[in-house]
């Protein structure tokens, strides 16, 4: 389990035993799919020594440290400059299969969103206006969220750099502990894009299925992201400490509820804020441990309408400990305590930032 | 044993569900090390696999082909066009 998460643990006195268990086996589970990447890229390059201009990237649970078994995870293959010899996109494509294969996974979904091929510059290049579009926009904010480098000689580090200092173009030569509001608003975008795009799919599919398992996972995983990506772009302001790209760096590479979690610090252990915060990490937790139950996950998956009327239990306890989690966050990201150096309030920079 | 008429795609399920459950006992009986090996897989795929219920019939051929459960290349005769 990230360190952040083990000091939370001690510090906030929250069992968190089934997020370091999924912590561990997301560890492994990582270690084996870039094994199996380097390998396969190794025999069908005739040696993998140097980058070929694109790198495997892996998101979703094998890169929050969430993993439970059987989870799979879903890739990008990204091109980092001109590929002489087009056969070698294939080959990493196929890597990215193989990984999965070994591990004994699903491949991504039909939507085109994972499992193909994007180019760098783009990621950089294109936020806001026309061309930015629902999956470019995903996958940006996927990359500072929640994702994993697969292949040796990865310029993975490098793609995540230049994406924040796009973001932090305009402070350029004038750094400070500041909320960098483009990149927070991108965020926010991002996160009422996935909201109303469930409401969207939704009236799609007139009758759709495995309803319950979207709308917990909207409204837990997708949520505490969301809320850990928030924390990280506060915390320049409440540690006082300017807003760079290499600070941001290390935000990011933190998984979301370690973002989050980082708070603990900060607050009083047995003040209304740190209660908050060890809500949020015991709801997580718990989530986590019911992932791991297939009873649970068959009950969850067996709801096609999160509104019917005859729900089962699970799915009803489940429903209420998202609306749990809701609470807490409210009263985490509205606490008036007075943090780190600055002494500002979590409800300051929610008021100012998350508003207006 | 009894045999019985049934819509073919019961008859399938039903085939990938036996050698499912096979499949799993041989794996939990033996070593992870070995068994990963055998399939093909990471340690964390043996465990994944442990995990998922209702295999494809294709994967459950294979596996248990795999594992010995079925004669040499029983998978890919099952599998491949009878045309």
């Amino acid at each position: 389990m990230h360190p952040v998460l083990v000091e939370a643990q001690t510090r906030l006195d929250v069992d968190l035993a089934n997020l370091a268990s999924a912590a561990a086996r997301t560890q492994q589970t990582l270690a084996d799919a870039r094994a199996e990447v380097d390998r396969y890229l190794d025999e069908e390059l005739g040696g993998f020594t140097t980058s070929q201009g694109l790198d495997i990237v892996a998101f979703g649970s094998m890169a929050r440290d969430e993993m439970a078994p059987g989870s799979d995870f879903d890739y990008l293959v990204v091109a980092n400059e001109i590929v002489p010899n087009p056969s070698i996109i294939q080959t990493f494509r196929k890597a990215a299969r193989s990984a999965l294969n070994t591990i004994a996974a699903a491949e991504p979904g039909a939507s085109n969103l994972f499992g193909v091929v994007v180019g760098a510059p783009d990621m950089v290049n294109q936020i806001g206006l026309d061309e930015d579009t629902n999956k470019s926009l995903s996958r940006r904010i996927l990359v500072l969220q929640e994702s994993e480098w697969l292949n040796k000689h990865s310029r993975y580090e490098a793609l995540v750099s230049s994406i924040l200092s796009r973001y932090l173009y305009d402070y350029a030569g004038a750094d400070e502990p500041r909320v960098p509001r483009f990149l927070f608003n991108d965020m926010v975008r991002f996160w009422r894009t996935i909201a109303v795009d469930y409401q969207a799919k939704r009236w799609q599919e007139i009758e759709g299925q495995k309803w319950g398992l979207r709308y917990v996972k909207v409204r837990t995983s997708r949520k505490w992201t969301f809320a850990g990506s928030i924390m990280s772009l506060f915390m320049p302001v409440i540690e006082q400490k300017n807003t760079t790209r290499a600070y941001l760096m290390k935000q990011f590479a933190m998984p979301p509820l370690a973002r989050l979690a980082q708070l603990h610090q900060y607050v009083n252990p047995k003040g209304a804020t740190a209660d908050a915060l060890r809500d949020v990490l015991a709801i997580a937790d718990q989530f986590q441990g019911w992932q791991e139950n297939k009873a649970w996950r068959s009950a969850i998956k067996g709801v096609d309408n999160p509104g019917a009327a005859d729900l089962p239990d699970e799915f009803i306890a489940a429903r209420d400990r998202t609306m749990d989690l809701q609470n807490a966050l409210e009263e985490l990201f509205m606490s008036t305590e007075p943090l780190g150096p600055s002494k500002v309030t979590l409800q300051a920079l929610t008021r100012k930032y998350l508003t207006f | 044993m009894t045999a019985f008429l049934t819509e073919p795609g019961h008859i399938e399920r039903d085939l990938a569900e036996r050698l499912e459950k096979r499949a799993k006992e041989i794996i939990q009986q033996r070593d992870r090390r070995e068994i990963a090996e055998k399939l093909g897989l990471a340690p964390s795929g043996v465990e994944a696999l442990l995990w998922q219920d209702h295999w494809s019939i294709e994967r459950a051929l294979r596996v248990a082909e795999a594992l010995g459960a079925l004669h040499d290349n029983a998978a890919e005769i099952l599998t491949s066009d009878v045309a």
